[in-house]
Formats: C-alpha cells, structure tokens, sequence
C-alpha cells in the first residue's frame, strides 16, 4: 500500500491503540498471575488493582495539570509577545487557522541549540516553546515544518496521551511492588476463606516473581513505544497540515547535522523536544529505550509522502 | 429476555445511531459555515492592505503603471462580489486578484535597493503573512467541505441526507490552477 500522509496517519492510529490494548492486556494477564501466585481471589485482586490505578492516577494528576508550566519553567522560557517575534507569530497563526486551533502560548529559550517543544493538556491550555537556536538556523518553510509537528502533538492530545500511559506504566510497578512486598512479608494473612486458587501454587509463584521484576521494564518499553508511534504521528500530521512535508524533512535533517547539545534539556524532559536534546547516541538497542524514532526514519517516511 | 424486548432493543439502536448520524451531519455542516466565515475574515484583512502597499510601492519604485492597475481593479471586482454566496465564483475572482498581487511582489522584490525601504520591505512582509493566512483559511474550508461532503454520501446517511435538507458543499476553488509555489525572499 501506499504511504500516503492519510495511510500514515490511520496506521499510526492503530498502532497507538494497538499498544495501548496490548498495555491493558499484559496488566491483567500480570495480575491474575500475582493473583493466583498469592492464592488471593478475584475480588480481592480486583480491588487492588482498582486502588492502585486510583493512587496512580491521583500522583499523576498534578504533574498532567501543570506540566506545562513546569517544563517551561525547567528550560527557562519566556514568553513572547506578538510585536516581539512577528514572523514567528504570524507562521503559528497561519498554522492555527489551517487547523482550526486555538492559538497556543508561544515561549523563547534563549540557547543556541535548535530545538523546540510543545506541551499542554488540551488545544486551549497548550504552549509551544522554541530555542533561538533554531529561529536562526532554519528557513522559514523548515520552521514552518517543525512548528506543524509541535502543533499537531497539542492537536492530537499527545501530552494527555502519554500521561494516561504514564498512568499504566505506574500502576503495574505499583503492583509489582505490591506483589513482591507481600510475598516478602508473608501473605497468609490475607489468603481467602475457601475458593483460594491453591492448585500449581509453586509454578504460579515462580511465574509471579518473574512478571514482577520484567513488568515495569516491560511496561517502559511500551511506553517507549507509544512515544515513538506518536512522534511518527506528529510528523504525518505536520505534513498533512503544511502540505510540504520537505519542510519538516530539511529541518530535520539540520538538526541532525547539528551537535550542539541543548543545556536546558535533562532526562526528565528529553521526551518533548523535537529532536532527542541529549545527543548520547550509539549501539542498536538504544532503538527501543529511546522516547524518538531515529531521525533518518523519520526523514525517508516524510520524503515519501 | 422476551423476543418482543429483543427486537425493541434493536429499534432503539437503530434510533440512537440515526440521531447520532444526523447530529454528526448538523455538526460537519456548522463546521463548513464557520471555515467559510473565517476565509472572509483574511480576505478583508487583504482588501484593507492593498492600497497601502500599492502607494507605497508606486512611490518607492518606478514600475510600470499597469501592475498597478491590475491591482486595483481586480481588487474592486473581488469586494463588489462579497456578497455572493456561491464559492467557486469567488474563488475565481479571489484567484485573479492573488494573481496580480503576486505579480506586484515578484516585481517589486527584484527591484534594486528595495531592502533598504523599510516601510515597503515591512508591508510586503505582511503581505506575505495574509496570503499565507487566506491559504490555510482556504484549506481548512475545503478539508472541512471535504469532510462533510464524504459523510453526506456514504452509505447509510446517502439515503436520507438529501430529504433532511443536507445539499453538498462546494469548495472553495477556481477552474484554473493558480496555486503557485513562491518563494519569497526578502
């Protein structure tokens, strides 16, 4: 089939929902295993599966709500006003209006890295922040491309789309540790009157111990993944939006070339940026730890279109 | 569960999905309208630059009279069709004038010096932007037209969307190609 930018889009589409059922799935298949491993009943486990997605969620409820302002708070950005930057102003404008968006707050980073990001929990409380690194070293069609990318990851809900994730990726640890801490300390207390799962009791064990020390990696790894399929997203819609995916594919192609490491960038905040800030690259499993797809991927689908 | 319960189980889905349909159709509709509104919005920003940047433009340069004219005039023509609800005919008058408008900014840029007057270089810049802006307002229309259009004949809304008072749209575009690739250096 062809890869035009609508085929694209959908495929990303499925595989993002691919993984999230397939996330949901391994949390369930993860518990009945502790379950069983415990000899607890379903109610039992149900309930602390239900407590533990209540915990997580309350965690990651105030960083959903105001990631925003951390992370620009972390790199340093400040916002700017329209008389200040009229070109990039007016590029984020014509954007907003081919996509029926309201138009986001709009930060500088004062670093001579190229960069940018995009952060926000819906189109109306969304921000998009750019280094002056990147207003002088792209032309105006590639800025275009990369400011398209940053608007569609608000316009696909990509920040609530990963905390949701994050959501997952907490809770299974949440059990992991759970399970682990109740085999530790004994779980004859909390064993059930009379429809315990008792039989293979010893292989269910075993099984236990390992999903609870590979889940949370495993569960990292999905993560990884879904960050990586919403990037490719991103990227799809960008081009659909500017109709010139060669815009995007220059700019990234540039900041490629460019070496220069972003300094207000750490691990914590590497995943938003455009382009992977941290420049630590090397070896081929670095693929699957890594929040961005590889570049020239990127480029050669975007060429494609 | 009774066979009677089952079957109006049934016509009850079968309501919910007809009313969730026509409700999609109303909302797609509403859509189009408002695209088409926001197209008018940059146009008008249009109309009010133009006689700026042509006096400036006369007055900073000795280009032929007849660029603009053309501009002028074209320009006229497009705000005595304003009040006309049909698209493509707007989009025909709208295309000549972005013609002209391009033709004045190609001549204009390849004229000696002109980066050194300021107040011509900045209304040429924001000319750039609004034509940059109806651009997009014409795209999301049309994507939004697209839209709509799409839902109104597939299959099952093609069987009653026409008696629910839902005509198709029609784009915003004119017969011949005027879409040209610029870029504008300044």
């Amino acid at each position: 089939m062809l890869p035009t930018i609508y085929n694209q889009i959908n495929a990303n589409k499925q595989k993002t929902w691919l993984l999230m059922t397939g996330f949901v799935l391994f949390i369930s298949v993860a518990v009945w295993i502790f379950a069983r491993a415990l000899e607890f009943d379903s109610v039992s486990a149900l309930s602390i599966v239900g407590i533990s997605f209540i915990v997580t969620g309350i965690i990651n409820l105030g960083s959903f709500y105001y990631s925003d302002k951390i992370v620009l708070r972390l790199a340093g950005a400040v916002l700017v006003n329209p008389s200040e930057n009229p070109e990039l102003y007016n590029l984020v404008e014509g954007l907003c209006i081919g996509s029926g968006m309201p138009m986001p707050k709009i930060y500088l980073i004062q670093d001579s890295a190229p960069n940018a990001f995009a952060t926000g929990r819906n189109p109306q409380h969304a921000a998009i922040a750019v280094t002056t690194g990147i207003l002088q070293k792209l032309e105006r069609q590639e800025l275009e491309g990369v400011l398209a990318h940053e608007l569609s990851h608000i316009k696909n809900y990509d920040t609530l789309y990963m905390s949701l994730v994050v959501i997952l990726v907490g809770v299974i640890a949440l059990l992991a540790d759970i399970f682990m801490r109740t085999l530790w300390y004994g779980g004859s207390s909390r064993r059930s009157n009379n429809t315990g799962a008792g039989s293979g009791g010893g292989f269910f064990l075993l099984l236990g111990i390992v999903f609870a020390v590979l889940s949370p990696l495993i569960a990292q790894l999905i993560k990884l993944a879904v960050s990586r399929q919403r990037e490719y997203l991103a990227d799809a819609s960008a081009a659909l939006l500017t109709r010139h995916p060669d815009g995007l594919a220059n700019a990234l192609q540039k900041l490629n070339d460019d070496t220069e490491a972003l300094e207000v960038a750490n691990k914590a905040t590497a995943h938003m940026y455009i382009v992977n800030p941290l420049k630590d690259w090397g070896g081929k499993l670095n693929g699957l730890f890594s929040t961005h797809p590889p570049i020239e991927d990127r480029i050669a689908r975007l060429k494609q279109m | 569960m009774t066979p009677f319960l089952i079957i109006l189980a049934i016509i009850g889905a079968i309501l919910v999905y007809i009313w969730s349909l026509y409700n999609g159709l109303v909302v797609a509709r509403k859509r189009v309208e408002v695209s088409w509104k926001d197209i008018d919005i940059q146009l008008k920003k249009r109309y009010d630059l133009l006689p700026d940047l042509v006096e400036t433009a006369k007055k900073a340069t000795s280009l032929d009279e007849s660029i603009f004219t053309k501009v002028a005039e074209l320009r006229s023509k497009a705000m005595q069709t304003t009040s006309v609800t049909d698209p493509s005919t707007r989009a025909a008058v709208e295309s000549q004038l972005s013609n002209a408008v391009h033709g004045l900014q190609i001549a204009v840029e390849a004229y000696p010096d002109i980066k050194s007057h300021m107040e011509l270089v900045n209304l040429m810049n924001m000319n750039r932007d609004i034509e940059d802006k109806i651009a997009y307002a014409r795209q999301f229309y049309n994507q939004n037209v697209l839209d709509y259009n799409t839902r109104i004949e597939v299959f099952p809304a093609v069987m009653f969307a026409s008696s629910m008072g839902f005509k198709p749209a029609t784009a915003f575009e004119a017969a011949e190609a005027e879409r040209v690739d610029v870029k504008v250096l300044l």
